[in-house]
């Protein structure tokens, strides 16, 4: 492992698809019922947390 | 031309490309296999005037070896019928990704191995160190050793196709399980993991250096199969038109279902039992029609008209309709993932549907006979 910090934007992402990868597992399990309205900003929000790494990365990049 | 493999071995069998294309877009067609021929000689055979293929190129020997025993296990795969009754994505796909993923690893493990005994200083120095620019910029163009590495970038090919590749494994392998019935996850079930597996990869490599090329394809991953899961689209159940006509009440089974296509319950004519049967029709894209003789709708919970019925049509769409008279009534829960719920008295061709926004009750040929 390197021991530089890690990389930001694979990170936050990686942590947003896990949630989201565990809550469409439990909607599968018939454990909850997922809704186009509940799934529509959680992907909104994986999006702009994606974003949002990538843009701190690159503000400390520079 | 999507990676000019087609125009590349015309050139080298020295045969129309057009002739070429056909041939592959055939095989395409019949079974998939055309789509794993072309992935593999994009990813196996160089570019015109470079040194290395995409992947595993420092040691060509071994590249066509592995290449050609992946060739042999995809053939028995396709000649053991796996693939036989609905094609590659709905057959044997999961040995596919399984296949498709350990080979991306291996090689591009093999090519790391190889390019670190290289002197320090070259090209294939310069790849092992892990630079994205190095190994996917400058591609065997720095073998005389004369010029300087470039500097090391974060988030490097190697990986990003080793996590690719190993999600691909974990997710082939989970619906392997899922195809034999090891595991009951359903479509959605290996989507979900797929997801998960994308998740834990990607942080994973984020202390490696990033998968960046990762990042939008997980994305893209979760639109693609968050959209469906929220439509509550499974691909379980098969593709094409499944007529049902049914007579007799004892005859009805518990569900009807179709993963993409034309699902029909004709009940004209049916003599159902006393008291209330239920039936479920599932269907994930497509329309699900139900047929019965005009008068016997009780409840058709339509949204929209059309000319000789009622449809609902949208993502998500779930409707209970009610056929029967007096005491003998059958309540069908129809589901539609994306597509159309319609009953009629006659089953509907193309042309008969005409679309208006009006809502019901109020109009059409059943209005009469609505709660």
């Amino acid at each position: 492992m390197s021991g530089r910090e890690p990389h930001l934007p694979s990170l936050v992402t990686g942590l947003g698809l896990v949630l989201f990868g565990v809550a469409l597992l439990l909607d599968a399990l018939d454990e909850v019922d997922l809704s186009a309205g509940a799934v529509a900003p959680a992907l909104l929000a994986l999006i702009g947390a994606a974003l949002l790494a990538s843009g701190l990365r690159d503000r400390r990049r520079r | 031309m999507i990676a000019g493999v087609c125009g590349g071995l015309a050139r080298h069998l020295g045969v129309d490309p057009v002739l070429v294309r056909i041939v592959v877009l055939a095989t395409v067609v019949f079974g998939g296999f055309g789509v794993v021929a072309y992935l593999a000689a994009w990813l196996m055979v160089p570019e015109e005037g470079a040194e290395k293929p995409l992947l595993g190129g420092a040691r060509p020997r071994q590249t066509a070896q592995v290449a050609i025993v992946i060739g042999i296990a995809l053939a028995a795969v396709g000649l053991l019928g796996v693939w036989a009754d609905a094609g590659l994505v709905f057959g044997g796909w999961p040995l596919v990704l399984v296949l498709f993923g350990a080979a991306v690893v291996w090689f591009v493990m093999e090519r790391d191995r190889d390019d670190a005994g290289a002197p320090a200083g070259t090209g294939a120095a310069a790849a092992a160190a892990g630079g994205e620019g190095a190994a996917g910029d400058l591609p065997g163009g720095l073998a005389d050793g004369a010029t300087p590495a470039p500097e090391r970038r974060r988030g490097s090919f190697a990986v990003t196709a080793i996590t690719a590749g190993a999600v691909c494994v974990v997710v082939g392998i989970v619906g392997a399980l899922d195809a034999t019935g090891a595991v009951d996850l359903g479509w959605g079930g290996v989507a979900a993991l797929a997801i998960v597996a994308t998740g834990v990869a990607l942080v994973v490599s984020s202390f490696f250096g990033g998968a960046r090329a990762l990042v939008p394809l997980g994305i893209v991953l979760a639109l693609l199969l968050g959209g469906t899961a929220a439509a509550g689209v499974s691909f379980n159940s098969g593709i094409g038109e499944r007529d049902h006509r049914v007579l007799h009440g004892d005859d009805l089974r518990g569900r009807y279902e179709l993963g993409v296509g034309h699902l029909q319950l004709d009940l004209r004519g049916i003599e159902l039992a006393r008291g209330t049967t239920r039936v479920e029709a599932d269907l994930d894209v497509g329309m699900i029609e139900i047929v019965a003789d005009d008068g016997r709708f009780l409840d058709a919970g339509g949204t929209r008209t059309r000319r000789d019925g009622q449809a609902s049509g949208g993502v998500d769409v779930k409707r209970t309709i009610v056929v029967g008279d007096g005491d003998r009534r059958l309540e069908i829960d129809a589901h539609v993932g994306v597509g159309v719920i319609a009953v009629g008295d006659r089953p509907g061709q193309d042309d008969d549907w005409e679309w208006s926004q009006r809502t019901l009750p109020g109009s059409g040929p059943f209005a009469g006979v609505l709660r």
